[in-house]
């Protein structure tokens, strides 16, 4: 393999990173990030529903189980942040290497300027936009590793040996369903066929066994709401339509999230010069690129635009599949797929500008002054991405009473039960910013809070049995009978945020260990602890142990490397300094 | 011919350039994209389709 220029690569990682701190700016300042689902808290537990055992569906698995484990290395406040940075750094570093080229000498990088573009383009779009004000944090996870799994796969189909990489890139993509399948779209799209499909499906298999097997668990709770395919469907942007605007990877059901950039005139222009872009980089890409190089971004692309766009053109039929088939909710957020259409409209859009760059005239100063405007021509499409997606993102800290809670509740039986039953909050302390109820995981015993999810005012059911039962123990007459409903069913505390919206939850008789403006502790008595199945256990335990085996053995292998690296043995070999005397 | 193309990528260039750092500083001191929540409401909207 030839070497990437040294500098020239130093300048890729250093745009790549100044990109992450532009977007991020100042969600970085001290104070956690609680924006709509991203909840992180000082010391996450390793409860029972991160690993899958929950009475709820397994949304957070294994994101949750990852980071509970993660911050006891690293504070929560400090580990969200780079994760957040460190995603965006990978990302548009990876993006570059989908531009190399291969021939019998080794891989040759592209020009800087080129892959400055692409850094730029994977870092600043709708995608990263949206997905960053909904909290989506696992899939920005997964489309950071993106880009490298593509690489792996395409070395795994040159040397025809697994890398290394791939065994813990894998794992990274697949903290959420929805990053896992596309994680899994790239492995095979990448890797499959000539006898690398069978060991692509186990590492795939093995990567989202936490929630594919925390989904089999729980299948008899594992429908949705159909209405929900109508309203979490690929949407149009402003005046773009929805498949125009998934073309520069826009789109997202929730227009409270869509950039203000992409939804008024600047959306067209996008859309114009970043196709246009694409179509004038096409014909060169397709030279240039090997035809199975091609077959795996086309496929990637086809399979998430698609996806995208069947959301939109046919929501009865995703909301059919949703109500009927376990587990085929997750594909309702139509917008998520578009992850896939990533990689091939920035290496188009390189390609692109590389095509244009050979006709550019050959003035250095004019030279220089296009390639400026290449490299920001993505910030200019979409300039309220920056400085926290437009200051959309501010850190919080969260109340004292908060922790003294979490220590109340430290030893106690039973499971808490979050009240009022509604599963956003918008307090005042994190800037009445929108956010899931994130008292369940700032605490370290297991919980039950509304899955209800609200849009536009009409409830779209949630999952949970627990929480209908929950419910109708709190439509008792008394606190009293209140209390013993809900210590039936395994609930020993009761936590009400005073706070949240709508009418006061009743009254639960118990014995009140906090009484805060910010949160009302109860316990309560004579709690029928939840037991878990056995089953479900023995499940869980298989499919940790083939998403660990992978994590493991990438590890292993890669400290193996590195003692027995050439570069090792080469300083080994080095002469040592003789003294005469 | 020449001076004309290069004069035209240095304006297109140096145009993008501009445009993008007016952008982010317009959209720095600019109104906020969406109302704070209604907490007069119920209950919140995790989203809108409108």
């Amino acid at each position: 393999m030839r070497r990437r220029g040294g500098a020239a690569e130093a300048a890729v990682v250093v745009w790549a990173l100044a990109l992450a701190l532009l977007v991020l700016g100042p969600a970085l300042g001290p104070g956690f990030l609680l924006v709509r689902d991203m909840v992180w808290v000082p010391d996450l537990a390793l409860r029972a529903d991160a690993l899958g055992l929950g009475s709820g569906l397994p949304r957070a698995v294994p994101s949750d189980a990852v980071v509970a484990v993660l911050d006891e290395l690293v504070p929560g406040m400090v580990l969200q942040k780079l994760v957040l940075v460190l995603a965006l750094m990978a990302g548009g570093v990876g993006a570059t290497r989908l531009l190399d080229r291969s021939d019998g000498s080794g891989t040759t990088p592209a020009p800087l300027v080129v892959r400055l573009v692409a850094v730029t383009l994977y870092d600043w779009n709708a995608l990263v936009a949206e997905r960053l004000l909904m909290g989506a944090w696992p899939v920005l996870v997964g489309y950071a590793v993106l880009p490298w799994v593509l690489v792996a796969a395409r070395r795994w189909r040159e040397e025809q040996r697994l890398p290394r990489g791939l065994l813990l890139l894998v794992p990274l993509g697949c903290l959420s369903a929805s990053a896992g399948l596309a994680t899994a779209v790239a492995v095979l799209a990448g890797a499959a066929g000539r006898g690398r499909t069978a060991r692509a499906s186990l590492l795939v298999l093995a990567g989202n066994a936490p929630w594919l097997v925390a989904g089999l668990v729980h299948a008899s709770s594992a429908t949705s709401d159909a209405a929900a395919a109508q309203v979490f469907a690929l949407r149009g942007e402003g005046s773009v339509p929805a498949p125009l605007a998934a073309l520069t990877l826009g789109g997202i059901w929730n227009t409270a999230v869509q950039p203000g950039s992409r939804t008024g005139v600047l959306g067209w222009v996008a859309l114009v010069a970043l196709v246009g872009l694409a179509a004038v980089g096409w014909r060169p890409w397709w030279r240039r690129t090997p035809p199975r190089e091609r077959h795996t971004l086309l496929v990637c692309w086809v399979v998430g635009f698609g996806s995208a766009v069947l959301t939109w053109a046919a929501p009865g039929a995703v909301g059919w599949a949703a109500e009927h088939v376990p587990g085929a909710g997750v594909v309702r957020d139509g917008a998520r797929a578009l992850v896939l259409c990533a990689p091939l409209l920035v290496v188009l859009v390189a390609e692109g500008v590389r095509a244009l760059a050979a006709r550019a005239p050959r003035e250095a100063v004019a030279r220089a002054a296009l390639a400026v405007g290449a490299v920001l021509l993505p910030v200019a499409l979409m300039p309220d991405l920056g400085m926290g997606v437009g200051h959309r993102l501010e850190p919080a800290d969260y109340p004292a009473a908060y922790d003294r809670a979490r220590r109340l509740l430290e030893d106690g039986r039973g499971d808490v039960l979050v009240l009022p039953l509604s599963s956003y909050r918008a307090p005042t302390w994190n800037h009445r910013d929108l956010v899931l109820d994130p008292v369940g995981r700032y605490l370290g015993r297991d919980y039950v809070a509304s899955d209800v999810l609200v849009v536009d005012g009409t409830p779209l059911s949630g999952e949970d049995p627990r929480v209908a039962r929950a419910a109708r123990a709190l439509a008792s007459s008394t606190p009293e009978l209140r209390a013993d409903a809900l210590a039936r069913i395994g609930i020993g505390a009761v936590v009400v945020d005073p706070t949240a919206p709508g009418e006061p939850p009743p009254e639960v008789a118990g014995v009140r260990l906090l009484d805060d403006p910010d949160l009302r502790v109860t316990t309560l008595d004579d709690v029928r602890v939840r037991q878990v199945q056995t089953s479900w256990r023995l499940a869980m335990a298989a499919g940790w142990l083939a998403f660990l085996g992978l994590v493991a053995a990438g590890l292993a292998l890669g400290v193996r490397h590195l003692l027995t690296s050439p570069w090792r043995a080469s300083r080994k070999r080095l002469p040592r300094r003789v003294t005469r005397e | 011919m020449k001076i004309l193309t290069t004069f035209a990528a240095m304006v297109v260039g140096g145009g993008i350039a501009a445009g993008s750092m007016y952008g982010l500083l317009a959209s720095q001191t600019s109104a906020p994209a969406d109302s704070p929540t209604n907490v007069n409401a119920p209950q919140f909207d995790y989203g809108s389709n409108n």
